[in-house]
């Protein structure tokens, strides 16, 4: 994450002062799904912040990850303090770049993402199929893809094993407006 | 008719288990307006704590925290440009720029992105 962070910065605030059109989301959606024959379980997160870059098409996500909200008390307790130890790793980022982004295109464009995501301490290289939606200066991002619970040294004790999928799915949703810092 | 007290009270010890053993299990989701607020302060001295990395005490907790509206928009309102805050009820119509608020939340933590402290289930208190 430490590592992660000057690329952020930079992102948001185009540190080498050159012209850049900024978006922001600042309360982009992210929701994650896991279903198996014994539990459903569904968190979504609203307050997702999202910085787009249309000149160069980069990207930054950062999210809290106490701010998921699920249907019981219980699945946010262990989400929070056996999973993902939000005490320890409070965020998650995606920093990355949107391949052969046409920001002149008004209407929906899909395009592949390509950039780190980093949750629980782990970083991993994602590709995620998204639609980009441009309605006058806005620009909304949207996608689902999966990703597995192992690949992020999240330990599920054997008891739950059960209750919880292998296999994660998540939902993208950010609406990003101009951003004029 | 020992027998009857018996079967009865193994019948209301039985539902008394299964409702403690439920809400043990499948504990409400919390009410942070109903909750007693841990922490009261300004929302520039919320914020002076998380910039200088002593914010952690806040999170997740019920905080009461005041300042004046510098900026709305369609979710979420922000307190002296440092602290947003999503509130559950109260729709933005009814706040202008410039007021001062009480308001009542839960803080999710600090966004050092952006440099600003995030506040969700919020009410207006004053």
């Amino acid at each position: 994450m430490g590592k992660l962070l000057p690329f952020l910065v930079l992102i948001a605030f185009n540190g080498f002062g050159q012209v850049a059109t900024k978006s922001i989301a600042r309360q982009g959606h992210v929701s994650f799904f896991s279903y198996t024959s014994v539990e459903h379980i569904k968190a979504e997160n609203n307050q997702v912040l999202s910085i787009v870059d249309s000149t160069t098409g980069e990207i930054a996500v950062s999210m809290l990850m106490n701010a998921f909200v699920f249907e019981k008390a219980l699945m946010r307790e262990h989400f929070n303090e056996s999973y993902v130890e939000s005490d320890i790793y409070p965020k998650a980022t995606f920093v990355g770049t949107i391949m052969d982004f046409d920001p002149t295109l008004e209407g929906e464009q899909t395009r592949m993402v390509e950039g780190r995501f980093n949750m629980h301490g782990v970083t991993k290289e994602l590709q995620i199929k998204t639609k980009i939606t441009r309605n006058n200066e806005t620009f909304i991002l949207s996608g689902t893809f999966e990703t597995l619970v192992r690949d992020y040294e999240i330990k599920i004790p054997p008891l739950l094993a059960g209750n919880i999928a292998k296999t994660i799915s998540v939902d993208f949703n950010f609406e990003c407006m101009p951003y004029e810092n | 008719m020992a027998r009857r007290y018996l079967l009865m009270f193994i019948a209301i010890a039985v539902g008394a288990l299964a409702i403690v053993g439920y809400r043990t299990l499948y504990p409400e989701s919390r009410n942070i307006l109903k909750e007693e607020a841990v922490h009261q302060l300004s929302a520039q001295l919320l914020f002076e704590h998380f910039s200088e990395e002593n914010g952690d005490q806040f999170i997740d907790q019920a905080i009461i925290t005041t300042g004046k509206v510098t900026e709305i928009d369609q979710q979420s309102i922000f307190l002296d440009h440092k602290v947003q805050i999503n509130l559950l009820d109260t729709p933005h119509s009814e706040i202008q720029v410039e007021d001062y608020l009480t308001i009542k939340g839960r803080c999710i933590g600090y966004d050092d992105l952006l440099e600003i402290v995030k506040i969700d289930q919020a009410t207006i208190t004053n």
